[in-house]
């Protein structure tokens, strides 16, 4: 099954692609078969990400970035990541509206996702998407995660450049001091630039940036924009590509995907992890082997917890 | 693992009316289902690009410009040369009622005009995913 989709996948068909995301996004018993087969092919694709508030244009930015991406001769992979209902599982996935321009186009692929329970940002499965893409021939991936006001840090642990979307109403020089997804901006963007207050909003997050401290000596820049417009596009091309380039020259580029790895690798550990001791109360094994000893006092919560790690298998 | 159920939610053709498209959307976001909301006039060729790169199970298609004879079939058609017949189809809008059998001839699952119970819906497409994925499985 797995070896007949990635035949098609490799011949270009759209829907084999397709079919393997859903597996991996449905974390099918064969997810982890699936990422070990694909994995030797991939060629580490740069990947983008775009975070902001709900409605301040990433679509559309990534829209009339699309077609910039294509005249550098890529093959393009966006994913798009909307919220999953806590309360009914649905989702209203809406990102591709802004993308429509691209519906037909064999270099852009567009996949929706709905968060599904995770709160940073993404999808639990966006990364793995992503090495789908890669696999596929897709050589830049785009992310794009749900509206995020202020925290959401998912995007960070999965992309090489991250681009924070502002619009001029975001609030004065305070919000734009606060701890969160201001923090993880390489580039800033404020989208909609010709509304009231543009400027304003450029001086506060340019305030901001000279008050602060820049491990890597990058000091992100900000870029006026107006997607539906189509301004500011080559400009954010030029900063996307100085950061690049300002980022391997120093060897930070590399410098991040080894510490993305190491916590992706972590969070897979931290989910197998999760899933033994969900097993654990499931099939009861902790009141078999311990409930006993600890109402007696011949044990005690953290033993019998660290006792029940050293010994797996009896999870 | 689970296997949710995803939706394209389209509105192919010339009439701007999607308030029937957005209630549909909306109830069955609340029925727990992925929707694919994809906005006013799409072409046939768009929809089912579309379901074919979010690996749609259904396509709910809602038509009020009275083209539903041109664009539905053409739809289907497009799936067929994809190979993707087996995603389900579903008409709604004004659909009259002497066409709603030749659209279903022509392999449209199930047609919901106005007035239906968007639970009813919801019901349907659920029982029907369940029915393919049976064909499938055996």
């Amino acid at each position: 099954m797995i070896d007949a989709l990635l035949e098609k996948i490799k011949n270009g068909n759209p829907r084999a692609l397709a079919r393997l995301i859903s597996k991996v996004e449905d974390e099918s018993p064969e997810l982890p078969e699936i990422i070990a087969r694909i994995y030797p092919h991939l060629h580490s694709t740069l990947r983008v990400g775009f975070t902001g508030p709900p409605g301040a244009g990433k679509s559309s930015l990534v829209n009339k970035l699309l077609p910039l991406f294509k005249k550098r001769g890529h093959r393009i992979g966006v994913i798009a990541v909307d919220p999953t209902s806590p309360f009914t599982g649905g989702a209203i996935l809406g990102d591709r509206i802004r993308m429509i321009d691209h519906q037909l186009d064999n270099d852009v692929f567009i996949r929706s996702m709905g968060t599904r329970g995770s709160l940073g940002g993404l999808a639990q499965r966006s990364r793995d998407v992503a090495k789908l893409l890669d696999y596929a021939g897709y050589d830049i991936i785009l992310f794009e995660t749900v509206g995020s006001g202020q925290v959401g840090s998912d995007i960070s642990k999965s992309a090489d450049a991250v681009a924070v979307v502002m619009v001029p109403e975001g609030g004065d020089f305070v919000q734009t001091m606060k701890a969160g997804i201001m923090e993880l901006a390489d580039i800033y963007v404020v989208n909609k630039s010709d509304r009231d207050g543009a400027n304003h909003m450029v001086r506060s997050i340019q305030g901001m940036v000279e008050l602060s401290v820049f491990e890597t000596g990058w000091r992100p820049p900000t870029v006026c924009t107006q997607a539906n417009a189509d301004v500011g596009m080559d400009e954010f091309m030029q900063k996307l590509d100085e950061f690049i380039a300002y980022q391997k020259e120093n060897g930070l580029f590399e410098k991040r995907r080894r510490e993305q790895l190491i916590m992706e690798v972590g969070d897979i550990l931290q989910d197998l992890l999760r899933r033994q001791v969900k097993s654990a109360f499931d099939t009861g094994a902790i009141e078999d082997v311990v409930l006993e000893k600890i109402i007696k006092h011949e044990s005690d919560p953290y033993t019998a917890a660290h006792e029940l790690l050293e010994h797996k298998t009896s999870l | 693992m689970e296997n949710k159920i995803r939706v394209v939610v389209a509105k192919p053709g010339l009439d701007g009316h999607d308030r029937g498209a957005k209630v549909v959307a909306r109830a069955l976001r609340d029925a727990g289902m992925e929707v694919i909301y994809t906005g006013l006039r799409q072409t046939p060729e768009q929809i089912v690009q579309t379901a074919l790169q979010e690996d749609a199970d259904v396509i709910a298609i809602s038509i009020l410009s009275g083209a539903h004879m041109a664009l539905i079939p053409k739809i289907i058609e497009l799936l067929k040369k994809e190979e993707a017949e087996d995603i389900i189809v579903l008409g709604g809008g004004i659909i009259p009622e002497e066409d709603r059998d030749k659209l279903l001839d022509a392999g449209v699952y199930s047609i919901m005009g106005p007035g239906t119970d968007t639970r009813d819906i919801a019901r349907i497409i659920k029982d029907a995913v369940k029915e393919r994925g049976e064909k499938i499985a055996s």
